[in-house]
């Protein structure tokens, strides 16, 4: 039976990498606006151009993906898929509806993506998230962010599908700023600090006296980024944090202001017993200037500084 | 000595049921588990959650000694894994060949210091060096202390929060690491470690460190291995899986949080199952604590490795994997049987302990005490044959339903000839292999008894090239 099946798996594919070959041109032109070329094909040519359509869309943009769209809403695959991920018993099959929906750009689904951002199985949710993200779909920013709040769906996916959105996340981020929730707060910094720019910073500056560690830190990170005037100031008070983990992102947050001025300071933690806190130091050295790492006497300097000292050499060299 | 041969068959025949029934169970899991996945693969995009600034950092560790004849196609093999942020560092673990001398010559090396957390206590770090045109690609070498220890020092070196441990003659997929990470991805607070397939590359041609054909090996006792393999993961980790209770994620390719492994201690460098010891450590840390966590298989990201394919080096690696299961199960045995455990006291390490350690031992004994009761007239000739017949009957279907997982989801070996050659392997394995390998296993109780610590020479082939 395996083998049988095999052969009959073999002859499929055969025979529809020929259809592929042939039809290849079709789905070209379909995309240029040839819409007259597609209507000679065959069911099951029809379906290996379907299949190329979709693979297609992952790697087009503007007027041709909008032409990939209308096609699917022509073919009423659209209204199909809708109706398998809002009523389908079987989550797989949900799941596949969600990522259809993102893959064929139907931003006329957007209304029933953020209605499946809470259903019952988590991969529906993840599949949802990525459709979400890939259609950009602005109305679903605080349904995402609030899928966040409450874990519903993965963080580094969700952040993802935010960024996607732009302005409207940021937006959502902002207000979120001042949010009770510590977890909260972190998500909206970092999505401000992505998203923003450097006036930003003074809503940022805020949250750097924040009782929450993480919260300190993501806030560094952001104001690393996001620059600003009083950023520098308040970064290096950072440097003081009681929790090594703010001061280790306080020395990242440096390294990517890459202002002279911190280099005393860096110079002074680059030296210290914690490892992480010592690391970033010596990394945000070498990014400000590598030039001063060169001078430092090996035989007086921490392991952190030894090791940013030698990539400052390769890189001179 | 009736009574004797009594308490054995009853003893036999509850041994076979449970077994078996347990594999049966893996092999409906595994069946239902993998069909789901299948029916998502095709519209499965990783490049999306994977293209944002929110993603981890990967330092994939290489441990290596004496690997020259694979080391730099291993190490291209990582070059190119689609990522978007990761390291590689290769500890060469003493090594007396020109594993380092490769590495200098293909990736431009030059001598810089990496700085060392020196939590994890190990064998001194002799040199350092980093790749001048890849500066994500580091070589230590350090003083010889064993696999575990030279592992203990990428963690120690490591930048990223989490850590790929890969062995030096495997070759990794250029998705194998985005897949391998997507667990952690989605549920980051509760995936812990996570663990790909490997697959056997003997037979197959690799070019640039990528496998580009897949093909079976010519050597048969390579291709008694590669069936093997599929049981093990398709339906063993896929099964071990769902009762969240999975012991062995693979030395060869395993994804673990830094942190949580530093604060274990790192590898054991007290076993030879390293790999295996440490995910039990991870498993009892969190059970007794009531943490929420996950260890995970994912049957999708693959790592091909050198299988062994003379008889000599493969008695010595079934002997040593029986010696690190006997010496893991030793250092855990308080966990044995503890309700407060959950499935791993009471469910995964008896299965380890009664069926995977002491299963050799009943299958070395069963037929010589088969044959004195025969001639003692204690046996039931027709009951005998009967027992004979299922045990067989029941071994090839469930190797075949391994292969027909394998088959229905990933049907990485394209000729129609390989399913032909796999299917009569599946039923010839039976025959002699299967005995000398549990023949193997036994004797790892005399290595276990003699206190023997080391590893034992690896005869390497290297990887059959386009070329070659």
């Amino acid at each position: 039976m395996l083998v049988l099946r095999r052969i009959w798996i073999s002859t499929t594919e055969r025979t529809e990498g020929r259809i592929e070959t042939r039809i290849r041109p079709t789905v070209l032109g379909f995309l240029d606006g040839d819409i007259p070329g597609i209507r000679d094909l065959t069911r099951r040519d029809r379906g290996v151009f379907d299949r190329l359509l979709i693979r297609y869309s992952n790697q087009i943009s503007g007027s041709k993906l909008d032409s990939v769209s209308q096609y699917f809403s022509s073919t009423h695959e659209i209204d199909r898929e809708i109706a398998t991920l809002l009523s389908a018993r079987r989550a797989w099959k949900r799941y596949l509806a969600a990522q259809r929906l993102g893959a064929i750009n139907a931003t006329v689904a957007g209304p029933a993506l953020i209605v499946a951002l809470r259903d019952k199985n988590f991969e529906v949710r993840r599949a949802t998230v990525r459709s979400l993200g890939r259609l950009a779909v602005a109305d679903a920013t605080a349904g995402l962010i609030s899928a966040l709040a409450e874990g519903r769906t993965p963080d580094s996916l969700t952040l993802w599908a935010l960024l996607q959105m732009g302005a409207p996340a940021l937006e959502t981020a902002r207000a979120h700023l001042a949010n009770g929730d510590d977890r909260m707060k972190i998500y909206a910094i970092r999505l401000v600090e992505l998203l923003g720019s450097p006036r930003d910073s003074v809503a940022i500056s805020t949250l750097v006296h924040d009782l929450s560690p993480g919260v300190r830190s993501a806030a560094a990170l952001a104001l690393g980024r996001l620059g600003g005037a009083s950023s520098l100031t308040l970064l290096l008070e950072l440097l003081e944090d009681e929790e090594g983990s703010v001061r280790r992102d306080a020395c990242k947050a440096l390294g990517r202001l890459r202002d002279k001025t911190a280099i005393a300071s860096l110079l002074l933690h680059a030296d210290t017993d914690e490892f992480d806190v010592a690391m970033a130091s010596s990394e945000a050295l070498f990014a400000t200037d590598p030039s001063i790492l060169v001078d430092l006497d090996p035989g007086a300097i921490s392991s952190a500084l030894m090791e940013s000292r030698d990539l400052a050499f390769i890189e001179r060299s | 000595m009736h009574y004797f041969f009594d308490v054995t068959a009853i003893f036999t025949i509850t041994y076979f049921a449970l077994l078996n029934g347990i594999y049966v169970l893996f092999t409906l899991i595994a069946w239902r588990s993998l069909s789901m996945n299948l029916k998502r693969r095709n519209l499965q995009g990783f490049e999306e959650p994977f293209d944002t600034p929110f993603i981890p950092g990967i330092t994939v560790i290489v441990p290596a000694y004496n690997e020259e004849t694979g080391i730099v196609d291993s190490v291209r093999s990582l070059v190119d894994l689609r990522y978007p942020k990761f390291e590689i560092v290769v500890v060469s673990d003493g090594s007396t060949d020109a594993t380092v001398e490769r590495l200098k010559d293909e990736y431009d090396l030059v001598p810089a210091h990496r700085a060392a957390r020196k939590i994890l206590k190990t064998k001194p770090i002799i040199s350092s060096f980093v790749s001048r045109h890849h500066p994500n690609i580091w070589v230590i070498e350090k003083e010889n202390g064993g696999k575990a220890d030279a592992l203990n020092v990428g963690i120690d070196v490591a930048r990223y929060p989490y850590f790929c441990a890969i062995d030096a003659d495997a070759l990794i997929e250029p998705d194998a690491l985005l897949q391998v990470a997507a667990p952690i991805l989605s549920d980051p607070d509760r995936v812990v470690a996570s663990g790909g397939i490997v697959r056997i590359v003997n037979g197959c041609t690799v070019d640039h460190g990528r496998v580009v054909e897949v093909d079976l090996p010519k050597s048969r006792i390579a291709v008694f291995q590669v069936i093997e393999y599929f049981r093990a993961f398709l339906v063993g980790r896929v099964g071990w899986t769902r009762f969240n209770s999975l012991l062995i994620i693979s030395g060869a390719f395993g994804l673990f949080r830094r942190d949580l492994v530093t604060k274990l201690g790192g590898y054991a460098t007290d076993t030879v199952g390293e790999d295996l010891e440490l995910v039990v450590r991870i498993h009892r840390y969190h059970r007794e604590r009531k943490l929420d966590y996950r260890v995970v298989f994912v049957p999708g990201p693959v790592c091909w490795t050198e299988a062994p394919e003379d008889l000599l080096t493969l008695s010595r690696q079934r002997r040593r994997w029986h010696r690190g299961l006997g010496q893991t199960l030793w250092k855990h045995r308080a966990a044995l049987l503890r309700p407060s455990l959950g499935a791993l006291g009471l469910f995964a390490l008896p299965y380890f302990l009664f069926f995977e350690f002491l299963g050799p031992v009943v299958e070395v004994a069963g037929p010589p005490i088969t044959i004195v009761a025969f001639v003692l007239g204690y046996l039931s000739v027709p009951f005998l044959v009967a027992f004979i017949v299922i045990a067989f009957l029941l071994g090839v279907t469930l190797t075949v339903a391994a292969l027909t997982i394998e088959e229905f989801n990933f049907r990485r070996h394209r000729h129609p000839r390989d399913i032909v050659r796999l299917l009569a392997y599946s039923i010839t394995e039976n025959i002699g292999y299967r005995q000398l390998t549990d023949l193997w296993r036994t004797m790892a109780f005399v290595d276990l008894v003699k206190g023997k610590t080391e590893w034992g020479a690896q005869r390497r082939r290297g990887f059959q090239s386009r070329s070659s």
